[in-house]
């Protein structure tokens, strides 16, 4: 195998909330240009895998390597595109403004954005046909609109792991056709990408590799042992069992390296 | 005597200016973080803090009772996070809670210990404002004003997105933390001016009134210090006026005068503006509508002049409202009275004008009967209301759908929307 270690491994990865396990011997291991669905029903442990990945619940045991190494050395690498309902719409931005915070990382506290970041900001909005709202509050938009809006700011990031928390949830079908253009194109460029979804299989099939010999090599699926019935951790082992559902890419949450 | 009284107005009014900068700067971040009540709890819960640090510190060192006070603060904002983390209270329960613990605290020690100068923290004195107190100001608000300009977008992106803000590798935890800090010092400050209860007056309404104006975080951040300053500077002057009312009470109620502008006058959203804009809109429709009135007439007409009585007959009005809807058209260059000021006469853009309406109204019509399977007789009502919403665009593309046709459900003809027709 090639030495560059995969964008996303994790391990034997448990996780809980208040000794409410919610991961549960969690083993994936995604390479460089894959987009990975995660699909499962509510409360499947989707997002606690995200916030696990992102350093945002720590693990009981087991653990996640981000290219290879530990979050905090390669955070700037991963984008985040947050769910629609977590993001306070009244808060005084434009959508010019969301775009060039994807571009705040490497300018550091005090530099202020030039011309550079500004160009990629609003090459990013371009990307998502969002450059005629540049001026808007993003409190104007329309719920597909917003999300384009989070994905341009993810693009004017640069990242290499793009995270997505059901980026699909109550969008219009300009807005899917969008992200899904743009995610194909990343995917194409090698980046790797993960989305959440609770929408079914129909979503997700979009991003199955259409040769399943060209599917990666990675695999996303609980250990063994210790299951607690009817948790919902077991759901989603069952929901990323490979043997279940034919593959973790037929499902709803999406990771895109 | 005089000279004295001089000093001291000017010392409150440098004071109020101080105040209004520091007010507005943290505001703006207070309000669009959600967090105009921490605030009010900050402001009592610091009392104790205040009180310690007055009986420290007997000769009323400000820097003393200032970190005292901010300490007191953290501890209180301390207890709030971890009561919301362990109890799953909802954060206005929680305020409510310890906001009232710490200020019977603070009441309960100042009842037993008594001491000097805790009045001003509790009623505010800007008008007797001391030069220590006059430093410390100025000092709070030099830190406010130079921490949040350079660490603007990191203060941003920290309260917009904490998590984005994490992945850039902000420390989102020290930004609260020291924001806290600053907004507990700014807090005491405006205290000493318009007392505990008041401090929201400085906090949350210049920041308010500017979210009146602009959509703009930064920009807001310019107009809460102007409106903050104007506010204040208002309500020292007045009560140097009249000296019987106090400095406190008249900040606030000058900073409420000024959101009751922002409100009424605000570029963004003002009341008024919105007035104006709904009354221009209903005249408009009034106007198409006397045109398209007046179109039914001289469609099939030799000289197109129309009698103000066979268009009131039409439009089921009395003479005189369809004499005031005509002098508006003839206000508007799009007719002209007759000689004898009994008909009307459209000009050349309002018969352009006229034509347009009509289009819109019969092409709607069309559509609706030809592509929508509506009943001719059921799409009259319909298309009185598109008439007026239909864009140049979709009449072009509606035109084009239906092939441009040349006659309506009813058989009418429909104009060419250039006025030539009619004439």
């Amino acid at each position: 195998m090639s030495a560059e270690p995969p964008v996303l491994e994790a391990h034997d990865l448990c996780a809980s909330y208040r000794h409410q396990p919610v991961l549960h011997g969690v083993d994936v291991a995604l390479p460089k240009g894959t987009l990975v669905g995660l699909l499962g029903p509510n409360g499947a442990g989707k997002s606690s895998f995200l916030k696990a990945v992102m350093g945002e619940l720590r693990p009981d045991s087991g653990w996640v390597k981000l290219f290879g190494q530990d979050l905090n050395k390669v955070r700037n690498r991963i984008a985040y595109v947050p769910q629609r309902e977590s993001v306070d719409w009244d808060f005084p931005v434009t959508v010019g403004d969301v775009a060039l915070m994807g571009t705040y990382g490497e300018l550091g506290w005090w530099r202020r954005a030039g011309k550079q970041e500004r160009d990629r900001a609003a090459a990013a909005l371009d990307r998502v046909g969002m450059t005629p709202f540049a001026k808007r509050p993003i409190g104007e938009l329309s719920g597909g609109q917003q999300q384009r809006v989070f994905l341009a700011r993810a693009l004017a990031q640069d990242a290499e792991l793009l995270l997505m928390d059901e980026p699909f949830a109550g969008v219009d079908a300009a807005t899917e056709h969008a992200i899904v253009t743009v995610l194909r194109d990343l995917r194409e460029a090698g980046r790797t990408g993960t989305r959440r979804t609770s929408r079914p299989a129909d979503r997700a099939k979009v991003f199955r590799s259409p040769d399943p010999a060209q599917s990666p090599p990675g695999r996303l699926r609980a250990g063994g042992g210790g299951l607690h019935q009817g948790k919902p951790g077991s759901r989603l082992r069952r929901a990323l069992d490979p043997a279940q559902r034919g593959g973790f890419q037929g499902q709803g949450r999406c990771l895109i390296s | 005597m005089m000279a004295l009284l001089e000093t001291t107005a000017e010392k409150a009014t440098l004071a109020a200016l101080l105040l209004g900068i520091s007010g507005g700067l943290t505001g703006v971040f207070v309000v669009s973080r959600r967090m105009a009540l921490t605030g009010d709890m900050l402001s009592h819960a610091v009392l104790p803090g205040v009180v310690a640090g007055l009986l420290w510190s007997p000769d009323r060192n400000p820097l003393v009772v200032l970190a005292c006070a901010v300490a007191a603060g953290l501890l209180g904002t301390g207890l709030l996070m971890a009561l919301m983390r362990t109890t799953k209270l909802k954060p206005d329960a929680a305020l409510g809670v310890v906001l009232s613990v710490f200020f019977a605290a603070g009441i309960a020690m100042i009842s037993k210990w008594k001491p000097g100068g805790v009045n001003a923290y509790l009623f505010g004195q800007a008008a007797a404002i001391s030069d220590a107190d006059l430093w410390m100001l100025a000092a709070t608000t030099g830190v406010i004003a130079l921490g949040t300009t350079l660490g603007f977008r990191v203060l941003t992106v920290a309260s917009f997105d904490p998590r984005h803000a994490r992945l850039l590798g902000i420390r989102v935890g020290w930004v609260d933390r020291i924001f806290f800090i600053v907004l507990a010092a700014s807090v005491v400050v405006a205290m000493q001016a318009v007392g505990v209860v008041l401090v929201s007056a400085l906090l949350v309404t210049p920041a308010v009134a500017a979210g009146r104006v602009t959509r703009d975080l930064a920009a807001q951040a310019c107009w809460a210090c102007g409106f903050g300053v104007i506010g204040s500077i208002a309500g020292v002057q007045l009560s140097l006026l009249k000296t019987g009312l106090p400095t406190g009470p008249l900040m606030a109620l000058s900073l409420a005068t000024v959101l009751a502008f922002a409100i009424l006058f605000g570029i963004r959203d003002g009341v008024v503006w919105r007035w104006f804009r709904a009354r221009r809109l209903k005249q408009r429709i009034d106007r198409e509508n006397v045109l398209k009135a007046v179109w039914s007439f001289i469609e099939d007409r030799e000289g197109g002049v129309v009698g103000l009585e066979e268009l009131a007959r039409k439009m089921r009005e009395n003479l005189e409202s369809v004499r005031t809807r005509g002098a508006r058209l003839v206000a508007e260059g799009e007719a002209e009275w007759t000689s004898s000021g009994s008909a009307l006469l459209l000009t050349v853009p309002g018969r352009r004008r006229a034509a347009e309406i009509v289009r819109k109204h019969r092409l709607w019509e069309l559509y609706l009967t030809r592509r929508a399977d509506y009943a001719p007789d059921h799409v009259h009502d319909d298309a009185d209301r598109a008439e007026h919403w239909i864009s140049e665009e979709n009449v072009r593309r509606l035109a084009e759908v239906l092939e441009n046709p040349e006659e309506d459900p009813h058989g009418r003809k429909i104009p060419r929307g250039t006025g030539e027709e009619g004439k």
